[in-house]
This record gives structure tokens, C-alpha cells and sequence, in this order.
């Protein structure tokens, strides 16, 4: 079973200027007046305000919002990379993120040695390691490219690399950003199709798109985001609508 | 303020996933020289060069027999080098690689290990100049000593690793931290018995023991050299390792939900 629970939950991020990066400052700082102190202070952004939200499972949830509107902050409060600043996160199930196109690829290494490092991270056995590695492989349809250093992979075949790694072994919560808008018609069918099984197996899917037709194909509720604020909650079709 | 359950789920999983960071680590190595037919042994050279410049200055400056020197100058280049690149790359690590954090997907304790590994892989590179050098002057290890070169090792990257490790956290948040790390490591290197014999300090070699660096050194140094084993200092940099591994879990605990914000 996953569930997610937010309760008034919010984030502030301190953006420190250039001279409260320093330790110097923290130092001379004891020996100032309050006043001083504040004039140089941290710049404090609130990126998350008051969200309340429930998912269980089969909740298949799309966020949408502008850019800069708290969907990344959100999805990495869920990952539990961000710590919410105030408020209660609660969390139940293993996560899987899908957040950055290269990021933890060895840009060197091949498709093959970054499908084990990945696999590994994910906690893919040992013992499974290639089989799960082949059956990457094929999902991915990169066939002799594998071979060659990922720095080498267009955007799209990176995405099909790591969306397919990710979603190689089962986990309970899913969260995948922007990313997967880059990969073209038939991988978005194929991720479609596998995300489905993914997501049958149990548990929730989170996903951050522009793209209304993700959206729609993917997921069974839409979530708004403005200025770091929930501001609509629709549940929308149960069966997704075929792209 | 203290998130000790979030430091020991980030250990955990630095733990469970090391196999992986010593494939990436070595792997790394084995891309960068590519295209390179003596690989890492490029730099191995570049060492041999160093040390070899600096024995001839030195050696003659101390007056010193290059049988006493030469060895104990190259063990002593040999491990000051690993031991400080690990700290400095491990400084800059987490600036340079914190979207691989932000994004989930790899962790602040990994990052760190994977500079030791693979500063420890270089450094068994490096090794050879050593044992060339031990040949030819004849250099005999005793048996001892070369017994306690397995915990010795061991210790010596515990403290390596956790030196590297706070260094990791506090420098994305102090950067002005880093500069003052790189003159302390400076001024390491010349207080420290490495380029100058120990015995150089006649009545006041005393002072030497203060200094963790010279015990860090000694209990790989001193055996190899077929010396009698320093237990005195091994006693030291154990304490040290304990004290030093217990103060990198104080620091993780308390910024490992902030680094995310920092980087």
C-alpha cells in the first residue's frame, strides 16, 4: 500500500546573497548590531504555501502550473530531496524519481554500464542485473547505440534510458517531471503502455507536465499550482483516454 | 535541528549502493585515459618526476643519505597526495555535482566516497614508484608491519574519508571555506615530516607528536620502511577515526535537509 499525506505543508528556500556565503560574515555577524545584521540577511523564497493533499492508491495525478508555479518543489518534497519547512509530509511506499534528463548518468559510460548503475541505485539484486538490463535494452529500442558513451545520446534517447530503467522493477510512488515530454510519438505510446503496468501493480503516479496531452493520456486527477499554491483539484476519467 | 533518522537513511543507502560508486569510481578512471595508452600511469610518472626533483634538492639541503631519504620521501609524497586530493575534490564535489542531489538521484555520502575510491585506485597506481624505489635502495619492510598494513589502510581512509566528508557539507553553505582549506593543507604538507626527516628537529622532535598528520602518515609509513611499528600512533588515528566518524554523522545529521537548498 503507498499513500502520501501533506498537511498545511510548505517550503521556504533560503537564496544566500554572495557575502552570507561566508563564513567570514557568520563570524563578523556576532559582533554587530541586530540592525546590521538584517540589512545583509538571506533573501528567503517561499516555494510551497499551504498545501493539503491526500493520494492513495491508483491515484494517477498530473500537475500542472506555470513555470516557476512550485510542481518541481513539489515533486521533490514527495522524493523527500526537499525538506517541507513547515507543515506534515507523510509517506508510505518506496520512490522512484525521474527528474532530470541526464541526471546520474555517467556521461563517459555507455548505455549499457549507465543501465547497471542506475538498475543498482534502484536497488535492481545483483543477481537480476543483466536480465533487467536486457529487458531495458529492448524497451528502449536503442539497439548499437548502447554501446556508445551517453554523452553521445540525443534528449529523447536518454529519456528512453532512464524512463525505462525506472520503471524496470516495481516501486510504489512514481514521480516523474517534465523529462518525458522530450521523447517522440511512439515512446510516448510505449511509456504509456508500460507506465500502465507500472502503475496497475498498485500505487501512485506523480507527474509534472505542460503538455495537456500527457496530462490527459496519463493520469486519472489534475492538480493546479500557482505562486506555490494549490488552486484546483479535478479527478478526471478513471481509464485514460488512448493519445 | 538534528535529523539523525535522515543522516542514517543516507548512509544506508551510500552503503548499500558502494558497489556501485566503486564501478562508477573505476570505471571513471578507465574512461578518462581512454584514448591514453599508459593510462593513470601518465600521472604516475608525473609523481615519479616530483619526487625525484624534490629528493635531489632536498636531500642535498639535509645532507641526508638518499638510502634513509629517497624511501621515506616517496611513501611519504605518495600518501600526502591521495589524502589531500581526496579532500580538496571532495570540497568542490557537492558544488559541482548537486543537481545529481537535487535531482534524486544520487546522495551526499556517495559523492564523497566515490572521490575516496577513486583517489585510492590512482594511489595503487602511484604505488609502483614506491616499490621501484624500495628495490633498488633495498628497503625491508618488517613482517609486522606488513600485517598491520591491512587495518593500517583501513584507518587511514576512515580518516581520509570523514576529513572529505564534513568538508563536503560545510563548504556549498561557507564558501569561503575552501580557499582556507587549501593554505591549511599548504602549510600542512611543510609542518609535517614529509619532505624533512623527523630527526632534523633534534631536541625538539617532540613537537611533531602534536601533529595528527605525522601519526596519520606513521602507521603506513614507519612499517614500510622496516621500522618498529608505531603503536603510539596507531593508537592515535584509531581515537581519531572513532571521534572524527562520530562528528561527520553530527554534520550530516544537521545539514543534510538544508544541502539541497544550498547547491
Amino acid at each position: 500500500m503507498a499513500e502520501i499525506r501533506l498537511d498545511n505543508v510548505g517550503v521556504r528556500i533560503p537564496v544566500f546573497g554572495a557575502n552570507s556565503k561566508m563564513l567570514k560574515s557568520v563570524l563578523v555577524g556576532f559582533f554587530r548590531s541586530r540592525e546590521q545584521r538584517e540589512s545583509t540577511s538571506t533573501v528567503v523564497v517561499d516555494a510551497l504555501t499551504d498545501v493539503n493533499l491526500t493520494f492513495s492508491d491508483g491515484d494517477r495525478v498530473g500537475l500542472i502550473g506555470a513555470n516557476g508555479a512550485g510542481k518541481s518543489t513539489f515533486l521533490r518534497v514527495l522524493a523527500d530531496v526537499y525538506y517541507p519547512t513547515s507543515g506534515i509530509f507523510e509517506k508510505v511506499g518506496d520512490t522512484r524519481c525521474l527528474f532530470g534528463l541526464n541526471s546520474g548518468l555517467e556521461m563517459e559510460g555507455s548505455g549499457w554500464d549507465n543501465i547497471k548503475y542506475q538498475a543498482r541505485r534502484i536497488g535492481v539484486p545483483k543477481s537480476r542485473l543483466d536480465e533487467v538490463a536486457e529487458e531495458v535494452a529492448d524497451f528502449s529500442e536503442l539497439g548499437k547505440a548502447l554501446d556508445l558513451p551517453v554523452r553521445t545520446y540525443s534528449q529523447g534517447m536518454q529519456v528512453r534510458l532512464s524512463f525505462g530503467v525506472m520503471t524496470s522493477i516495481p516501486a510504489d510512488i512514481l514521480l516523474i517531471d517534465e523529462v518525458i515530454g522530450v521523447g517522440d510519438a511512439s515512446f510516448m505510446e510505449k511509456a504509456r503502455q508500460r507506465m500502465l503496468k507500472f502503475t496497475d501493480q498498485a500505487k501512485i503516479l506523480v507527474l509534472a507536465s505542460h503538455s495537456p496531452d500527457i496530462i490527459a493520456s496519463f493520469c486519472n486527477r489534475q492538480i493546479g499550482f500557482e505562486h506555490g499554491r494549490v488552486v484546483s483539484d479535478v479527478r478526471t476519467a478513471d481509464t485514460p483516454s488512448e493519445l | 535541528m538534528f535529523e539523525w533518522k535522515r543522516a542514517s537513511a543516507v548512509i544506508q543507502r551510500a552503503a548499500a549502493t558502494s558497489d556501485v560508486t566503486w564501478m562508477i569510481a573505476s570505471n571513471g578512471i578507465k574512461y578518462r585515459y581512454k584514448r591514453s595508452v599508459l593510462g593513470p600511469f601518465w600521472i604516475t610518472i608525473s609523481q615519479a618526476i616530483y619526487i625525484l626533483a624534490l629528493a635531489v634538492v632536498f636531500g642535498g639541503l639535509f645532507k641526508m643519505r638518499d638510502v634513509d631519504f629517497i624511501p621515506f620521501l616517496t611513501i611519504g609524497i605518495l600518501l600526502w597526495a591521495a589524502a589531500t586530493a581526496c579532500m580538496q575534490e571532495s570540497s568542490t564535489t557537492i558544488l559541482h555535482r548537486g543537481g545529481e542531489l537535487k535531482d534524486g538521484a544520487n546522495n551526499c555520502v556517495s559523492l564523497v566516497l566515490e572521490v575516496v575510491f577513486r583517489n585510492l585506485i590512482v594511489f595503487l597506481h602511484h604505488i609502483v614508484v614506491f616499490v621501484c624505489v624500495a628495490i633498488y635502495y633495498k628497503v625491508h619492510p618488517n613482517v609486522l608491519g606488513l600485517l598491520m598494513l591491512i587495518p593500517a589502510s583501513a584507518i587511514f581512509i576512515i580518516n581520509v574519508f570523514w576529513i572529505s566528508g564534513i568538508l563536503s557539507l560545510l563548504i556549498p553553505r561557507f564558501r569561503d571555506l575552501e580557499p582556507l582549506v587549501f593554505s591549511l593543507i599548504q602549510i600542512g604538507f611543510f609542518v609535517t615530516p614529509i619532505m624533512w626527516h623527523p630527526s632534523l628537529l633534534k631536541e625538539k622532535e617532540y613537537l611533531i607528536h602534536y601533529n595528527p598528520c605525522f601519526h596519520l602518515l606513521a602507521i603506513i609509513r614507519d612499517p614500510l620502511l622496516g621500522e618498529a611499528y608505531p603503536f603510539v600512533s596507531f593508537g592515535i588515528v584509531s581515537i581519531m577515526a572513532i571521534l572524527g566518524m562520530a562528528a561527520y554523522y553530527f554534520v550530516l545529521s544537521r545539514t543534510v535537509t538544508r544541502l539541497p537548498y544550498w547547491v
